[in-house]
Order: C-alpha cells, then sequence, then structure tokens
C-alpha cells in the first residue's frame, strides 16, 4: 500500500490497492454487463406493481391520520410525526418506480408537515388532496411527471402546502 | 467481458424494509449474490466485523446511531477488519450540507432516494473504476475529499439530474388518465378556496 507524507507531515495520502476491481474485473475491459441491467430494470418494473398496491394502503392511512386529527386534535404531534414517514419512505421510492409524480407529490406532503410551526396548525384537507392525489395517480397507472395534468396537478398541491397555515 | 460481479460480498444497513428489498433486488439482478442485511448502524457493524465485505450500502439517517456514526466507525473503530471499505450512502435528504458532513466522515459516494438502476449502477461503476486515494490527519480518516475532474464522475449528487425524469405527454395519457388528475386538480382548488375564504 503506497503512503506518502505531504504538507510537512500535516497529511498522509494512503493508495489503497483496488482490490474491488482486482475481483470483479478478471475478465478484462469490464464495465456491468448491459443485459444484467436490464435484468434489473425489468425486475423493477415487476416491483413497480406492488409499490402500487402500498401506495393505495398508505394513502388510506392517510386519509385515516386526517380523521384521526379532526376528531383527537391533541395528538396532533404524534400524527404529524406518522405523516412525516409516510411522506418521507414514499418521496424516497416512487421514482424508482417510474412514478416520478409520486416522489413529487410526497415531497410536497413532506414539506407541508415539516414546515409548520406547530402540528396543531396541519389541515386535515391539505393531508387528504395529497392522499387524494397519489391515489388517483396509482389507480390509474400514471407514471413519469403525469404530462401538463400531472405537473399542474403537482404544482396546485406545492402551492397550496406552501401556504404552511390554512 | 463483463464485472464478474457474483465474487463481492455486500453489507445494506437501512432501516427502511422496502429499501433493504429493493437495493437486495437490484444487486441480486445484475449478478451479485453474497448480499447481507442490517436494520441498523449497530448490527450492520457487527456483521461488517465478522465477515469481509467489499461494498457497504448504508442509511443516512437512522436509529441508535446514524448512517454518519457508522461510517466513522469502519473507518476509525479498532474493530473495523476494513477501514478501506467504500461506503455509499443512500438518503433523501440529498443536499450539499448534507453531502458534505457524509464526506467529513469518510463516505466515498453518495445515493439520493430516489434512485434508478442507472444511477445505482454508475455508483457501483465509480467505486469499481475510481477509487479515491485516502487522506490521514490528525481529524480525518478517509476517501480524499478533493475529486479529480473525470468524465466519469458522476457526483455530488445532482439530484433531479441523476433521477432522469421520465416526461409523459399529454397524448401518452388514456382519457380516464387524465380524467382522475382532473378531478384530483378540481380538488385541490376546492379545498384552496375553501381555505382562503377561512383566512379572508
Amino acid at each position: 500500500m503506497a503512503q506518502e507524507s505531504h504538507g510537512n507531515g500535516q497529511y498522509q495520502l494512503i493508495t489503497p490497492p483496488n482490490l474491488l476491481k482486482a475481483k470483479v474485473g478478471k475478465g478484462g475491459a469490464g464495465g456491468i454487463d448491459p443485459d444484467l441491467i436490464k435484468n434489473a430494470e425489468s425486475v423493477i418494473d415487476t416491483m413497480g406493481v406492488e409499490f402500487a398496491g402500498s401506495v393505495e394502503l398508505e394513502t388510506a392511512r392517510i386519509m385515516k391520520l386526517a380523521m384521526d386529527f379532526e376528531s383527537e386534535p391533541d395528538k396532533a404531534a404524534k400524527i404529524q410525526k406518522k405523516i412525516l414517514r409516510v411522506a418521507h419512505d414514499l418521496r424516497g421510492q416512487g421514482a424508482t418506480y417510474g412514478y416520478n409524480i409520486v416522489s413529487d407529490i410526497s415531497e410536497s406532503l413532506f414539506r407541508y408537515t415539516d414546515g409548520l410551526s406547530s402540528a396543531a396548525d396541519m389541515n386535515a384537507d391539505v393531508l387528504r388532496a395529497h392522499a387524494d392525489a397519489m391515489r388517483a395517480v396509482v389507480k390509474n397507472g400514471v407514471k413519469g411527471d403525469g404530462g401538463a395534468v400531472g405537473i399542474d396537478l403537482v404544482k396546485s398541491l406545492e402551492a397550496l402546502a406552501s401556504r404552511r397555515k390554512v | 467481458m463483463s464485472y464478474q460481479l457474483e465474487s463481492l460480498r455486500i453489507l445494506i444497513i437501512d432501516d427502511n424494509a422496502h429499501i433493504r428489498q429493493l437495493l437486495r433486488t437490484i444487486l441480486y439482478a445484475v449478478g451479485i449474490r453474497a448480499i447481507d442485511v442490517a436494520e441498523d448502524g449497530v448490527t450492520g457493524f457487527d456483521a461488517f466485523c465478522r465477515l469481509e465485505y467489499d461494498l457497504v450500502f448504508t442509511d443516512y439517517e437512522m436509529e441508535p446511531i446514524s448512517g454518519l456514526d457508522l461510517a466513522d466507525m469502519i473507518r476509525t473503530s479498532r474493530k473495523s477488519p476494513n477501514p478501506y471499505v467504500p461506503i455509499i450512502m443512500i438518503s433523501s435528504y440529498a443536499d450539499e450540507t448534507r453531502i458534505q458532513s457524509a464526506r467529513d466522515r469518510g463516505v466515498t459516494e453518495f445515493l439520493a432516494k430516489p434512485f434508478t438502476v442507472d444511477v445505482l449502477m454508475s455508483r457501483l461503476e465509480s467505486v469499481i473504476e475510481n477509487p479515491r486515494p485516502f487522506v490521514r490527519t490528525d481529524s480525518y480518516f478517509g476517501p480524499d475529499r478533493r475529486r479529480k475532474q473525470d468524465s466519469r464522475y458522476a457526483g455530488p449528487e445532482r439530484r433531479k439530474a441523476d433521477l432522469e425524469k421520465v416526461n409523459v405527454s399529454v397524448r401518452d395519457l388514456s382519457e380516464q388518465q387524465r380524467n382522475a388528475l382532473q378531478e384530483s386538480r378540481a380538488n385541490v382548488a376546492k379545498v384552496a378556496k375553501v381555505a382562503k375564504v377561512a383566512n379572508d
């Protein structure tokens, strides 16, 4: 392992052997087999069907949490935390399965819920509007950004969410 | 000839079961067979100390220890069997501050969620083809944070660019899809209107 001292001994530069390349590159020039990448993409497409199903369940959960918030406002902080978790998980997955618009809507929901100065300021209708939009998207298999109509829908949700306290 | 990925042993540490499953599935589909998973940093580090891993994926935000603390342990703990292992950090929070914190704690690459198969593969290729030298100072041990300009370089994460946004044209939508989105849009307008009245 090559080691050199630099900056009057202030730091050491170490060049470890590239064990990873040695391990995977036995055959030559390398690169990931494009057929295997296609294989992975088709597996993800299949998983996208399961993902759509899980989004429907999560939207039902958001609807229920919105209702709970209305009936038990003293539990607002707990409900806010749960909504943040759902929105965070969905925004991190949607686009992987081709549902970029689910990631965009979840991002809007996350920003809205996270940006409130108090959990008590949550508005159940705003939560429901996001859940309703996500459900409409996956129920109808709208992928990508949803085109002009989808982009307009996301923008309208972002505008609603940016008002913070409605 | 393509990489012989089946010889790799990979450790995935993430508290989100979906992400663990997703990563595992993609890596398996490209030929990697030895894939272990852990749902938190403590069990993850324990697993890391028991076997020789070639690559570690870790989430950023976890309890009881964060992905940053885990990276620290891998790089600097006396128990760590391989302080030079490439670490790819995954996070939904891909702002510059977080990326810089990750770099400052010895993370090799950053992968923003949601990611595509292509982006994941580019990170994998990057750690294979462009390993960075390590730097040791009084306060830091990890990959050199000064990245050489290189045509293969894909980071730091540019979330929107990396995501390869799939644009859909209006013509791509069926009438049913368009109607469903328009109905949802009308619902948002209704909520906005009611809210406006309440504010006025």
